[in-house]
């Protein structure tokens, strides 16, 4: 087996192909064209890389999200000042990307809808 | 009490795990929802501790919702051009790996695993590589636990049912199977030449028949049909709706009490075939008719699914025409 079958092969374990997909690839790999398996080679590759990307991002927010949690089960009052008064302070608190949080959520409808419950 | 006043509820759900590296996007947040969730049902007495929760769990999914989506299409991506690769190779090819899949090793392969196998890959590369990728995914789903796993979207499953209904009309096409009594048996015979196959389920013919099992809710996905009748009035599933027979003015609900509490007897079944004159234009009266006895006798049976004999019985009784313009429909 030459080394790109061997490379693609080692992409295929990790990547989210539907299995039909993955078993007649690992069948039919010897049978490919050189341009195929390039080609193969370079979309796995493509997928491996965002994925990565994208997985960085995950932890990202996983950790900006549970360190929220642990922080707020820790002292439910963090978070007070900018939520009930200075919302500047809760975002600058929070780290810049919480500024997003802004934009998406209408807090007060939050709070009208919670209240209503 | 808090500083501000109100009673808060201290949390006694246990800090997250960090999901390894290389996980999905679910993998990643599938405790922590499970810690915003619990820590949002716990805080019933404290509203502010309530409030603060609820605005991070709704932040929260909405991020968790954009990486989904990021996700999967570059899931998507990478199955259609894999896809574009595939459909170059010889479908003989793509064939003796799917057969020998479908029955677990090299050894003897039944003429029905086979014909199964050439129509489905056929019918596989006629839906292009997007739509297949879609089905393929779909497939993998099947493959867990019993029935049709709820994971199945709407969207998934309709698309499956259309790959089903097309695939089944090849067969139907094939002179070695062109009676009911042939095509029963050649099920029977695909059930137990499969058995031992390691992959590819959802083309064992059990797990095809979960999918088409008939209840009231497993019809939901012809409520698409709503874009093509656009005058009848539909609910979200097709026996939901007001649906006139003929020069009478017998409801859905009237049709479906009809169909799922007592055996129609034929004269029965040849009053009511109006009914299904708008799902099946081109199929002879008499032959709705028996579409819809055999109906009758599935949504009877305990649990609804169909036998060999009925799947056989409905591929014979509708007419060709109508079953791929459901799968068309199904796919819309």
């Amino acid at each position: 087996m030459s080394s790109i079958q061997d490379t693609i092969l080692q992409l295929l374990e990790k990547s989210s192909l539907p299995g039909l997909y993955k078993v007649l690839i690992r069948n039919l790999l010897p049978n490919m064209s050189r341009v195929q398996q390039d080609n193969l080679f370079v979309i796995l590759s493509k997928e491996a890389s965002k994925k990565n990307i994208l997985s960085m991002k995950a932890e990202k927010i996983y950790d900006q999200y549970n360190s929220i949690l642990n922080n707020l089960q820790r002292d439910p009052t963090t978070f007070d000042e900018g939520i009930y008064g200075k919302k500047q302070t809760y975002t600058t608190a929070s780290g810049g990307q919480l500024s997003n949080l802004k934009q998406q959520l209408d807090l007060e409808a939050l709070k009208k809808q919670v209240g209503g419950k | 009490m808090s500083k501000n006043g109100s009673l808060e509820q201290p949390s006694t759900v246990p800090e997250s795990q960090k999901p390894p590296e290389g996980s999905s996007v679910k993998g990643w947040f599938e405790d922590l929802k499970k810690r915003y969730k619990s820590a949002l049902k716990e805080s019933k007495k404290g509203n502010t501790w309530k409030e603060k929760i609820f605005f991070f769990l709704t932040a929260f999914l909405a991020r968790v919702n954009q990486l989904s989506e990021e996700e999967q299409k570059i899931e998507d991506e990478a199955a259609a051009k894999t896809g574009e690769v595939l459909m170059q190779m010889p479908s003989e090819q793509i064939v003796s790996v799917v057969e020998k899949e479908l029955v677990g090793g090299i050894g003897f392969i039944d003429p029905i695993v086979h014909d199964f196998t050439v129509a489905s890959v056929n019918v596989g590369k006629g839906f292009g590589t997007q739509k297949f990728g879609k089905i393929s995914k779909a497939m993998d789903k099947m493959k867990t636990g019993e029935g049709v796993p709820e994971t199945l979207r709407p969207d998934e499953k309709a698309i499956l049912m259309a790959f089903g209904l097309k695939t089944v009309t090849a067969l139907k096409n094939n002179p070695a199977y062109d009676t009911v009594e042939k095509f029963a048996a050649a099920l029977g015979k695909f059930d137990e030449a499969t058995k031992n196959g390691k992959g590819l389920q959802y083309l064992k013919q059990p797990k095809i028949k979960e999918l088409f099992k008939f209840d009231a809710g497993d019809m939901a996905a012809l409520f698409k049909f709503k874009e093509l009748l656009p005058d009848i009035s539909f609910d979200k599933k097709v026996w939901g709706m007001e649906w006139s027979i003929g020069s009478g003015k017998l409801k859905s609900s009237e049709l479906q009490r009809k169909l799922t509490s007592a055996p129609l007897s034929y004269e029965e079944a040849m009053n009511l075939q109006g009914s299904f004159a708008l799902l099946f234009p081109n199929t002879k009266d008499a032959n709705r008719a028996k579409a819809l006895m055999t109906i009758n006798q599935i949504v009877l049976k305990d649990g609804g699914f169909p036998t060999n004999r009925h799947i056989a019985e409905l591929v014979f009784s509708i007419d060709t025409r109508d079953i791929e313009k459901l799968s068309e429909i199904l796919q819309a």
